[in-house]
């Protein structure tokens, strides 16, 4: 399985190469009017998952709650692999990719982007070493803090970098922020419940529904409030959301699924099916947050203005796009499985 | 007889070349539009594509078509939407790695070199200035690939070739206000293609100015004015 998964993997690793280094920008079908796609998208997955995912493994490795530790190694693995295959995503995604380490020659430290770099490459740093250190203790403890606190850093520079753009009214705002905490906290404890653990199961189950239902409203409320404001960005982001099979991915795994199965079960299977749904409607949740906001151009009247390949709000991701997002997607899992230890399978109730 | 009027071209060639003999610093660069003499014939859009050997997909002048009213009372105008240069560019601000900048005379360039191609200041243009070069040649798909779409061209000052996937392919590309002209002492390309007389250019510290006196008096819009973005390219209406 690993392996089969690990050859999937690098066929999409070989699509966005190809895109780098043979095709060219041409090959894909992001442009002007629609600057981020598919691959913004995962890239932004990627890396809220991995976010979540250290909050787990800290709780272990930073605060010493042994109800975690079960999760912790391979939270903290899955940390690791999500963040480090999100680099080379988003690297393809340039027009230079070669370019990318400009951002730690010269960075414009008014942007928020180096910044979420710098924090990226820190915490992968420090979280290798609590990853070799193995279990946690008292030299461990200080290091997992930081690396909780880095993911966190990297997160609201992420944030930051989206609710800081003047020129997207869906963006620019403030709620952004917490928007990406509470779904990157929702993703870590459905990797908590894909994982399973010793601890209280209740517990878990309750805060993840809680998760689930403040990401919802969240979520909801702001297609509501767009679609009663009188900007026509805000106004057209929202009937954008509605009328895509993306948003309604989410409704029904990211948040209605899942809802129903942690309220209906205790088992350990409905508990990683909830898992499982969360993280695929919040991929769709993801995707749909970076398109919506080019639902309208900078002015209505630009697209007709001037007609060409890349001039038009209207974007769906191409087969090379599906396929290396899709093909990091994979092999961050293989990653996973490769160097995640092999752990007893859980049976009874949570 | 009167004795005939100076053609604006005249006028704001001679501000032009006043403005060269200061040092850059002290100049300050800007436009005006006036839509009330915008024909909509996209002489400035195709000049500028011509002159730039813009491929598809790329465009730095556009004009927008705008209808108002119900009929029998229509009225249609023409906004061509250059950069605009803000004197607060967002552009800038979000540039990763400083590709983007604000030289000393206010004009908002690109460094083709430095630019890695993310997009963030495409994304972060509140006028869609800003378009993305993906390497798409007009001929491509044809017998043969025309020659002239592979000529150089000069942008920044500096000599450019889209041969063989270089920079500005991968870019971020935008109106510049002609830089390597106005250096030598050449209008815009828009200004002097322009049949109506509608674009006005000059440097907005010389009081004489044709771009200063021309607002005078005159009913001034400035796009998305509540961004406080301060373009330094406004409009006549």
């Amino acid at each position: 399985m690993k392996i089969l998964l690990t050859i999937i993997g690098l066929a999409g690793v070989l699509l966005a190469g190809g895109k780098m280094f043979v095709w060219g920008d041409a090959a894909v079908n992001y442009g002007s009017y629609v600057p981020w796609g598919l691959w913004v998208a995962v890239y932004g997955f990627m890396v809220t998952l991995s976010a979540g995912s250290s909050l787990i493994a800290g709780f272990y490795y930073g605060f010493g709650r042994e109800e975690y530790k079960e999760a912790a190694r391979p939270a903290l693995v899955l940390s690791i692999v999500s963040l480090f295959f999100a680099m080379p995503l988003i690297s393809a995604d340039l027009g230079h990719p070669l370019r990318g380490m400009m951002i730690l020659v010269r960075p414009n430290v008014h942007a928020f982007l180096p910044w979420a770099v710098w924090a990226y490459i820190a915490f992968l740093i420090v979280s290798i070493i609590v990853l070799i250190r193995g279990d946690a203790g008292r030299d461990t403890r200080f290091l997992g803090i930081i690396s909780m606190l880095l993911a966190g850093a990297f997160l609201l520079f992420e944030s930051l970098h989206f609710a800081v753009v003047i020129a997207h009214p869906v963006w620019n705002s403030a709620i952004i922020i917490p928007l990406f905490f509470v779904t990157a906290d929702t993703l870590g404890f459905a990797v908590l419940a894909i994982f399973g653990g010793t601890g209280n199961a209740f517990m878990n189950r309750t805060i993840l529904s809680s998760l689930l239902i403040l990401l919802g409203l969240m979520v909801i409320g702001q297609v509501i409030v767009h679609a009663n404001s009188s900007p026509p960005e805000l106004h057209e982001s929202a009937l954008h959301a509605v009328s895509s099979p993306w948003f309604w991915t989410y409704i029904a795994l990211g948040l209605v699924l899942p809802l129903l199965l942690l309220c209906s079960s205790r088992s350990s299977f409905t508990m990683k099916l909830s898992g499982w749904s969360i993280l695929i409607g919040l991929l769709a949740e993801k995707y749909e947050f970076v398109t919506s906001a080019f639902a309208l151009a900078q002015f209505a009247e630009l697209p007709s203005a001037f007609h060409g390949p890349g001039l038009t709000v209207h974007y769906t991701p191409n087969i090379i796009e599906i396929g290396a997002a899709a093909g990091f997607l994979i092999l961050t899992m293989a990653a996973y499985m490769w160097l995640s230890p092999r752990r007893k399978r859980q049976g009874g109730t949570a | 007889m009167s004795p005939a009027k100076e053609d604006l071209v005249v006028t704001m060639l001679s501000d032009l070349k006043r403005a060269l003999r200061k040092p850059r610093s002290e100049r300050r660069w800007g436009m005006v539009i006036d839509k009330r003499k915008c024909t909509g014939c996209y002489a400035c859009t195709v000049a500028c594509i011509a002159e730039y050997k813009l491929p598809p997909g790329v465009v730095y002048r556009p004009v927008m078509e705008k209808e108002h009213g119900s009929y029998p009372n229509v009225t249609r105008e023409f906004i061509p939407r250059p950069c605009m240069h803000c004197d607060n560019p967002p552009c800038v601000k979000g540039c990763p790695v400083k590709a983007t900048y604000k030289r000393e005379d206010g004009i908002v360039v690109i460094d083709y070199d430095l630019c890695i191609g993310c997009r963030t200041c495409l994304v972060n243009c509140p006028y869609g200035a800003r378009t993305y070069d993906r390497g798409r040649f007009y001929t491509e798909g044809t017998p043969v690939l025309e020659a002239y779409e592979k000529e150089d061209f000069y942008e920044y000052g500096r000599r450019r070739n889209r041969k063989n996937n270089a920079s500005p392919i991968g870019n971020a590309r935008k109106c510049h206000f002609c830089t390597s002209r106005i250096e030598a002492g050449v209008l815009p390309l828009c200004v002097t293609s322009c049949l109506g007389r509608a674009t006005y250019f000059g440097d907005l510290n010389d009081p004489a100015a044709l771009v200063n006196s021309v607002v005078v008096g005159r009913n001034v819009e400035v796009l998305k004015e509540h961004l406080a973005t301060r373009p330094k390219v406004v409009y006549i209406s």
